[in-house]
């Protein structure tokens, strides 16, 4: 045997070793022991085994030292040839569209199979079995993109900090998200720990710095923002109060309106029902014409309807123009709009009728503007009989119904409506009910004034006020109906019989009425679905006299002196019932008052009793 | 009626008795927590007739301005002095640029405020703090250093939650006019019965503005420790009641 074993040595037979190995790399080495004189290589793709037996194909003694993509090279040695088996194809994973890169991870898992042959006979074979993961090391170009960094305190930016490599897998950091599951299998079980690893909250944050245990409750946090802003949705369901009126664009109809502490604006939407009476001090450097009143409107159930204009030239100029100093107008004079009146017809949810008042006058340079805007929503089915006010009772700051009995026609109490300089004019304001209230005017009289004449005059314009001679009862009284009319008491002025001033002494007037006094009494009558109801009981009509002097300065020079008049409103509120007289007990037993005692019996068990509101009753004893 | 135990108190010519025995209403101390909600609305009224400039954090309302926009640079800072975790005060700098022409007469201001107490009920409320100041003579800045203080006609319960104000102060949203009239928002703020006012804002108004200069306006809000009254509750009457009882039968 011993004999045997240097010719074993020589000639034994060719052994790969080692003959099986399992590939992870892209090149793997092994050594063909024995005598290789007259051995030639070849390298052949395993495709497919035999899936019963095990047993490979059929050798193959080819020579060919290229197989797929793979490459063999054979260094010859003295009793050992080294044989090298490589990959030639690129083991990059693809990240764009491109070919000769790998498309998965996991890029080639083959069998290769390399035979030493000699004169077409297999002597010895060595099996690689090759399962090669793509190179995962960044070789791409960075890319100039810069990447959107969220709010660092509340998205922290490394939520996975060992996620070094943009677009491949790191080893070893399980929160990468370019790792697959496969991948992952390699290292689950070692992957970093803690905040390097991923594990971190995202309060405790290494870019804030801090790594704290604990709960943070979220807080409101206010800063400046701005809101998104709605675009209108395209409206077909008809109108709610409230709704802005759209046009045919789908945009606001706009009518200058006020706003913020008088300021007009210039495009501010109409709400439907909600009427509006504008003035608006035009300052024609920042204003732009526009008129609202050429745009189509959207009805509310999508149909678009035109608004009637019709164009009118002011009459009173001097209510909308103030000249700026004493300058006379000079330069040039222009046409402008001084005022808009808009009345919306409306039924149910829709716009019926729009009809537009408008009004032109010549503004001239060195005139300031006050433009005038309204809006008045009428409903279709209103009929042009007086408005009530209140049905049936009052409501408060309604005007006072009034009749004029012996013409049967309406008439109204009225106040005077003071312009100016407050002298005397025929201007007036409605007596609304429930509200007290004086007003006056100036009249002007001279130093040799008749001074009955002075009281008739004063009388018949203090009576001028009050043309009716009866006062409705209620908010809906009728006028056809005399019993809901109350008549009013007149007490006359004194009128002195003397006929002239007290010892004809010039510029002295005693006993003018300078003073009306109208009182009116009220009462609830009862109450509707819980809103009381009041009425109107009586009203009364007093003088009140006053002596005129004229006022002199140093010297009494004859020029007009003044006598104001005025005329004041109150409304007395008596009980409907006379009220319950208190009983003896009541009055020498104060203490059972609890409005005048601190201290006092009904609240003697205070906490208990109804008077106690600070929690409900039933939560006393819990 | 001598020989009832609770004659005591109840006899009114007691000087003792003068208050009762059961308390009805009580007091404490808080500081509320506010915060700025940086919400902001700003007339400035300048010389031109029927004119101002105007600006808020309300697109809504900016929309309505057309040429009277004005967009200012505003600064705010709350501060929490003492390190308590409730702010403390409120820097507010806003300035608002102007042409060399323009010259400001006055300027209304309305901040508002996230509001709350925490001590007895929570009390959670949107509030505001509204500053005007006026002056004939052009001014280049306003200072203004106040007290955001609580205003209560109702007494507030003694625990649960109450969010009764916690709405808008201004209807932010609203494309009306209406809306931002300051008389209707004064008026819908003024119908609350728990409401904060700015409190001795000592206004200054500052003249001289260079021609290129902003107008500006400086402000410093603080809030500070309130009283507030509120009804005690069940048991809290009844154990001050006790009290009282053995002290007048004594």
């Amino acid at each position: 045997m011993a004999a045997l074993l240097p010719l074993l040595g020589a000639q034994g037979p060719l052994v790969f070793q080692p003959s099986f190995i399992y590939m992870s790399g892209p090149v793997v080495n092994s050594f063909l022991t024995g005598n290789s004189a007259g051995v030639n290589f070849s390298l052949a793709v395993v495709n497919h085994m035999d899936a019963e037996t095990g047993f490979l194909p059929l050798s193959d003694c080819s020579g060919n030292r290229r197989a797929g993509d793979w490459s063999l090279n054979v260094t010859p040695g003295v009793d050992a040839s080294k044989v090298t088996v490589s990959v030639t194809r690129n083991l990059q994973l693809c990240l764009l569209n491109t070919t000769d890169c790998c498309t998965e991870p996991l890029c080639i898992i083959e069998t290769l199979q390399v035979s030493a042959c000699r004169d077409s006979k297999m002597l010895a074979y060595l099996l690689i079995q090759a399962e090669i993961y793509a190179n995962s090391s960044f070789m791409g170009n960075v890319s100039e993109n810069a990447s959107v960094i969220p709010n660092q305190v509340y998205q922290p930016l490394g939520s996975c900090p060992c996620n070094l490599t943009a677009g491949a897998c790191d080893i070893r950091c399980c929160c990468d998200e370019e790792c697959s599951s496969d991948l992952k299998q390699l290292f689950s079980g070692s992957c970093f720990t803690g905040v390097f690893g991923g594990n971190s909250s995202l309060d405790n944050t290494p870019f804030l710095g801090y790594f704290y245990h604990g709960s943070v409750s979220p807080s409101q946090v206010f800063s400046f923002k701005i809101p998104l802003q709605t675009v209108p949705e395209k409206l077909s369901n008809g109108y709610r109060q409230g709704d802005p009126i759209m046009t045919k664009e789908n945009d606001y109809f706009t009518v200058p309106q006020q706003s913020m502490a008088g300021q007009c604006v210039e495009n501010s939407p109409v709400a439907f029902l909600q009427n509006f009476d504008a003035t608006c001090l035009t300052n024609l450097a920042l204003y732009q014409e526009q008129s609202s009143f050429t745009q189509m409107i959207n009805n509310g159930a999508g149909d678009m309807i035109q608004p009637n204009v019709v164009f009118e030239n002011v009459t009173d100029v001097y209510s909308f123009i103030t000249r700026i100093g004493d300058a006379q107008p000079t330069g040039s004079c222009k046409k402008e709009t001084f005022a808009e009146y808009y009345t919306f017809t409306w039924k149910d949810r829709t716009v019926q009728e729009v009809n537009v008042t408008v009004l032109t006058g010549e503004l001239c340079d060195g005139e300031l503007l006050t433009r005038r805007f309204t809006v008045n929503f009428v409903s279709e089915n209103s009929t042009a009989t007086t408005e009530l006010s209140g049905n049936p009772g009052y409501q408060v700051g309604k005007p006072v119904r009034a009749i004029n009995m012996s013409s049967l026609d309406p008439a109204t109490l009225n106040l005077w409506q003071p312009v100016g300089s407050s002298l005397c004019t025929p201007t007036f304001t409605p007596v609304l009910f429930g509200i007290n209230s004086l007003s006056g005017c100036i009249l002007e009289v001279d130093m040799n004034e008749d001074c009955n004449w002075l009281r008739e005059k004063t009388t018949e314009r203090l009576n001028s006020l009050v043309p009716a001679t009866h006062v409705g009862k209620r908010g809906n009284s009728n006028y056809s109906v005399p019993n809901d009319w109350v008549k009013i008491i007149r007490l006359d002025p004194f009128n002195p019989k003397t006929n002239a001033s007290v010892g004809n002494l010039e510029g002295v007037c005693q006993d003018i009425p300078a003073n009306l006094n109208i009182r009116i009494i009220t009462a609830d009558v009862g109450a509707i679905e819980g809103i009381p109801q009041q009425e109107i009981l009586g009203v009364q009509i007093s003088f009140s006299t006053v002596t005129w002097q004229f006022q002199c300065g140093i010297i009494c020079e004859n020029k007009p002196s003044y006598l104001p008049i005025t005329v004041s409103v109150q409304f007395i509120k008596v009980p409907a019932q006379p009220p319950i007289p208190k009983t003896r007990f009541q009055i020498n037993y104060t203490e059972y008052d609890c409005d005048r005692n601190e201290v006092c019996w009904p609240q003697l068990l205070y906490p208990l009793t109804r008077y106690y509101t600070g929690e409900p009753y039933s939560h006393n004893f819990e | 009626m001598a020989t009832q135990p609770w004659a005591a108190w109840s006899c009114s010519r007691s000087p003792r008795s003068a208050r009762g025995l059961w308390r009805t209403q009580a007091a404490y101390r808080e500081q509320p927590a506010v915060r700025f909600r940086y919400e902001a609305l700003l007339l400035a009224t300048t010389a031109a007739p029927g004119g101002g400039l105007a600006w808020s954090t309300f697109p809504a309302f900016n929309r309505l301005q057309g040429e009277r926009l004005r967009v200012p640079l505003v600064a705010t800072r709350e501060e929490d002095k003492n390190q308590d975790g409730k702010m403390d005060r409120l820097h507010f700098k806003l300035e608002l640029p102007l042409k060399p022409e323009e010259q400001v007469l006055g300027v209304q201001l309305i901040l508002t405020f996230s509001y709350q107490l925490h001590r007895m009920s929570t009390f959670v409320m949107q509030s505001m703090a509204f500053l005007q100041s006026f002056s004939p003579i052009p001014g280049s800045q306003l200072y203004v250093n106040g007290d955001l203080k609580l205003q209560q006609r109702q007494l507030l319960s003694h625990r649960g939650l109450d969010t009764r104000y916690n709405v808008s102060v201004i209807n932010g949203t609203s494309p009306f006019a209406y809306d931002y009239d300051l008389t209707n928002i004064i008026a819908a703020y003024q119908d609350r019965n728990v409401t904060t006012v700015l409190a001795d804002p000592n206004p200054v108004w500052l003249i001289g503005r260079a021609a290129n200069a902003p107008f500006i306006i400086n402000a410093t809000i603080r809030y500070p420790v309130e009283v507030i009254l509120y009804q005690p509750g069940f048991w809290e009457m009844i154990k001050f009641a006790w009290i009282q009882y053995v002290t007048h039968q004594s």
